[in-house]
């Protein structure tokens, strides 16, 4: 019983924060949307799944602090508070209050420090009467009317058969709605109840009928059914008071009827309940468990629009997913084994039954891989809140657009993209946003933007971010790059090499550190953590106008379309994605270039030409010294010549992290497991470079020192 | 069998006191690693060299689907290389969370031995003896119990940060 509790608490953690996350983007459109009652209603929903949940595993602080929000979203839900940034502001840093209760609970992180400060505040707004004007207070007084009356309901509990199972107790529920009001007569029915010979011990047969006298409002009521199980029913239903007393037998036959049917989804049961009352229609009045599947249902029962977002999941762990990829990543392997030696048998002629099997473990791969994918419409959330944040810390006025939210990526991309993102966007906001007074000097208008966008382009996500700040100072990260001795004080650089001094390790050119960025470790890490995924990052700016910075990252981390070229006896693997054509060059075009090595023409483009048995170390002897067969490959806007000793073809591999048991190699971005069993590595064209380059400084020093030696 | 009986039988008689370790072979020498580190035994299979690596790193090889790491113990200690024959074999370990494979000449047997019996590593001055986690003798024979962590780690990567 101690693990079953345990992993639904854990259950509850990763829900709490999709909860949170859900509450955080809803307040950030709400500051635009203050009036939306459908967003207040999803805040709303989210403040109150969390609060049922904490108290049902015991967070007391988490349940006290969403209680007192819950008071206020409430009063914002009625109308009796406007949303007003100052509202926002506070919700918001509820929300991270929360965010620390909830880690605190689960990690025992320090509580979070302005838990105090803000729960007052909550408690302040709270307390006094709305200051927002006459309306509001009419409002209040119109519904205290309302409510001071007490109203007659009748509810019906209607368990299902399994209501046991999932920890519920009737009699809870029965004590909570007595205590809600009078009851003034309450009714069971136990015409299910079977013979005691077929009775199942821990299954429910009864339903209940209450009729209840209450100053409370009807939602109250739906309240106390917050966390009733998807297939239990409950009905509240306002009873008229003049002699309309209700029919004992009439109840007993409604009660029958749907208990019969309780497990169906039957939408005329709900709209027996819920059809008195409009505007009960918008909040769902059942959110039983706080799973997505079960709240889409329950929306859809009541007639009310399910948004967008919401579709129907199943959570998995990870790793299972990860195994199970890794399997099918086994099992396409497993095949191409088994066709080549049939091939082998058949001598080359194909076989139907064979090639029907290779499609269907191909679909069944790309369906794996698909199932990695998420959009990366949380993670640009996330850079609302950070943008929003700093631009109130800085004092600028920035718009924040986002765009292709919808864009797919691996789930490990999108959760690693988020630091660089980070990073990127209060980069903008800092140093590329320039102040209101500047911007009204330069002659923009005073609110600055912030584009945010990603889209896909063959096998790769660019995302990209736009600001219309004050653009790269030429000049200024110059006079920088020389200064911290990135480059020689007469180096002449074209117009993109000076942007890309920015990526440079301990760059920084704000002329103070802030705490939000300047400490010359934010550009560099970007590029790190960006090449990490196996992407890149570049920047274009124009000076006075703005900068994009655009990141590519690879769709997918587990597969990659690679060519396959052999050096003397081993298989290598080139990303695909960098070849840009192989051709055979005469050795005549080959020359060398002193202290440089050895380049090739290509249709009057100098490239340099990399002899991958001397950097990959395979055997030092090149087997075939005159046949020049070479691929082209491009790398962040640079093109490379490798000599290779044969073209096997074109192949999907799946990686093999070589970190995993082993550690980084320079030059080798992995390893996979080719149809034959044995292992091969993945070229890292970056890394070939730097190996390349680092070998020809060795070269030139050795000459240059034993030149000295000849004077 | 009856060996094995009367081990498990010592083994419990003395609770977890005995140590078990594998034998292995390299020259005329004897070496033993803990048996709870030994995941399997390999018959030598196709390395697939890694460029650029100390010579002992003899390359990947593909076991059931996972990319392993391959240490040649003749090279690493500093003894005379051989050429692999039918006795060859790779020992596959555990190394905290990693998965590495030894190529030895063979494997001998599994030996126990009382804490008693274990001396610990001759102290040879400026020579490293820190991979060496003791010495056993029993009967005729002397075996170098090794300390895998400290043989391997550097190699799996925990220096390399």
């Amino acid at each position: 019983m101690q693990v079953d509790l345990n992993r639904f608490r854990a259950a509850f953690f990763i829900e709490a924060d999709e909860h949170l996350q859900h509450m955080e983007a809803a307040l950030l459109q709400l500051e635009s949307a203050s009036g939306d009652t459908e967003l207040l209603n999803t805040i709303f929903r989210a403040a109150h799944t969390i609060k049922g949940g904490s108290t049902t595993f015991g967070i007391d602080e988490v349940g006290k602090f969403t209680h007192v929000l819950e008071n206020l979203l409430e009063r914002l839900r009625d109308g009796e508070l406007t949303a007003n940034s100052e509202l926002v502001e506070l919700l918001l840093s509820s929300v991270d209050v929360i965010y620390g209760l909830v880690s605190n609970a689960k990690d025992n992180t320090p509580l979070p420090e302005n838990l105090h400060e803000v729960f007052l505040q909550l408690q302040r707004v709270n307390g006094k009467e709305p200051a927002v004007g006459q309306a509001a207070s009419a409002l209040d007084e119109q519904s205290a009317a309302i409510t001071s009356g007490s109203r007659n309901f009748r509810v019906k509990l209607l368990p299902s058969r399994t209501f046991f199972h999932f920890g519920q107790d009737p009699l809870l529920l029965l004590r909570e709605l007595s205590e809600l009001g009078t009851v003034l007569r309450i009714h069971v029915d136990d015409s299910q109840l079977p013979s005691l010979a077929e009775m199942d011990p821990e299954a429910c047969y009864l339903s209940w009928v209450v009729d209840l006298q209450t100053a409370n409002d009807e939602q109250s009521l739906h309240e106390v059914f917050m966390f009733l199980d998807s297939d239990s029913k409950y009905e509240v239903e306002e009873i008229v008071v003049e002699g309309n007393e209700p029919n004992d037998e009439g109840t007993a036959e409604l009660a029958i009827a749907v208990t019969g049917d309780a497990c169906n989804n039957d939408p005329t049961i709900s709209t027996i309940g819920l059809g008195s009352n409009a505007e009960s229609a918008q909040t769902p009045p059942i959110p039983a468990e706080p799973k997505p599947k079960n709240e889409a249902a329950t929306l859809r029962s009541t007639g009310a629009q399910t948004t967008a977002g919401e579709m129907e999941t199943v959570r998995v762990d990870r790793q299972r997913l990860d195994d199970l990829i890794n399997q099918i990543g086994e099992l396409v392997i497993g095949a191409s084994m088994v066709e080549q030696e049939v091939n082998g048998i058949t001598g080359g002629r194909s076989l139907e039954s064979l090639a029907t099997l290779g499609k269907v473990v191909r679909d069944l791969q790309e369906m794996s891989l698909g199932l990695r994918m998420v959009p990366i419409a949380a993670t640009f959330q996330k850079m609302n809140r950070v943008l929003r944040d700093i631009a109130k810390k800085v004092n600028k006025k920035i718009d924040f657009i986002t765009e292709g939210d919808d864009t797919e990526l691996d789930k490990t991309v999108v959760d690693q993209i988020s630091d660089p993102l980070i990073h990127m966007v209060r980069n903008a906001a800092d140093h590329g946003i320039e102040t209101p007074q500047e911007r009204i000097a330069a002659g923009k208008s005073e609110v600055g933007k912030v584009r945010l966008c990603a889209f896909q382009q063959g096998g790769n996500v660019y995302v990209e971010l736009h600001d219309d700040g004050r653009g790269l100072n030429r000049k200024r990260i110059y006079e920088k790059a020389v200064e911290k001795g990135l480059i020689a004080p007469d180096a002449i650089l074209s117009d993109a090499e000076i942007c890309s001094l920015i990526f440079q390790a301990g760059f920084s050119t704000a002329k103070e550190v802030t705490d939000i960025s300047g400490r010359g470790v934010g550009m560099d890490v970007v590029r790190r953590n960006v090449e990490a995924l196996q992407g890149s990052v570049s920047i274009r700016s124009e000076e006075g106008k703005g900068s994009v910075l655009t990141v590519r990252l690879p769709l997918t981390l587990a597969i990659l379309d690679g060519l396959l070229i052999r050096l003397s006896d081993e298989v290598f693997v080139i990303p695909l994605l960098t070849v840009v054509e192989s051709i055979c060059v005469p050795p005549r075009e080959i020359k060398t270039i002193v202290g440089f090595g050895e380049v090739i023409q290509l249709r009057g483009e100098v490239v340099p030409l990399l002899r991958l048995h001397h950097l990959l170390d395979t055997s030092k002897n090149d087997a075939f010294p005159d046949q020049n067969l070479v691929v082209i490959v491009e790398d962040q806007g640079r093109r490379l010549a490798l000599k290779v000793d044969e073209l096997l073809g074109q192949q999907q591999v799946v990686i093999k992290n070589l970190e995993t048991n082993f550690r980084k190699v320079p030059g080798v971005a992995g390893a996979t497991i080719l149809g034959d069993g044995r292992v091969a590595l993945i070229l890292d064209v970056y890394g070939v470079s730097t190996l390349a380059s680092n070998d020809q400084k060795t070269i030139s020093l050795a000459t240059s020192s034993t030149s000295r030696g000849a004077i | 069998m009856t060996a094995t009986f009367q081990r498990e039988a010592t083994a419990e008689a003395t609770g977890d006191e005995v140590h078990q370790f594998l034998t292995f072979a390299l020259g005329d020498q004897e070496f033993g690693i803990e048996i709870l580190r030994v995941q399997e035994i390999k018959n030598f299979t196709r390395i697939t060299p890694i460029p650029n690596m100390p010579s002992c790193i003899k390359g990947v090889m593909n076991l059931r689907g996972t990319v392993v790491p391959i240490v040649d113990l003749r090279i690493k200690f500093a003894m005379e290389t051989s050429d692999y024959n039918q006795f060859t074999v790779i020992i596959v370990v555990n190394v905290g969370t990693r998965i590495m494979g030894l190529i030895v000449d063979a494997v001998s047997d599994v030996l126990n031995v009382e804490p008693t019996e274990i001396e610990s590593a001759p102290d040879l001055g400026s020579i490293d003896t820190s991979f060496i986690s003791g010495l056993a003798k029993s009967a005729d024979r002397l075996v170098t119990l090794l300390n895998i962590e400290q043989l391997l780690g550097e190699q799996a990567g925990v220096a390399t940060a």
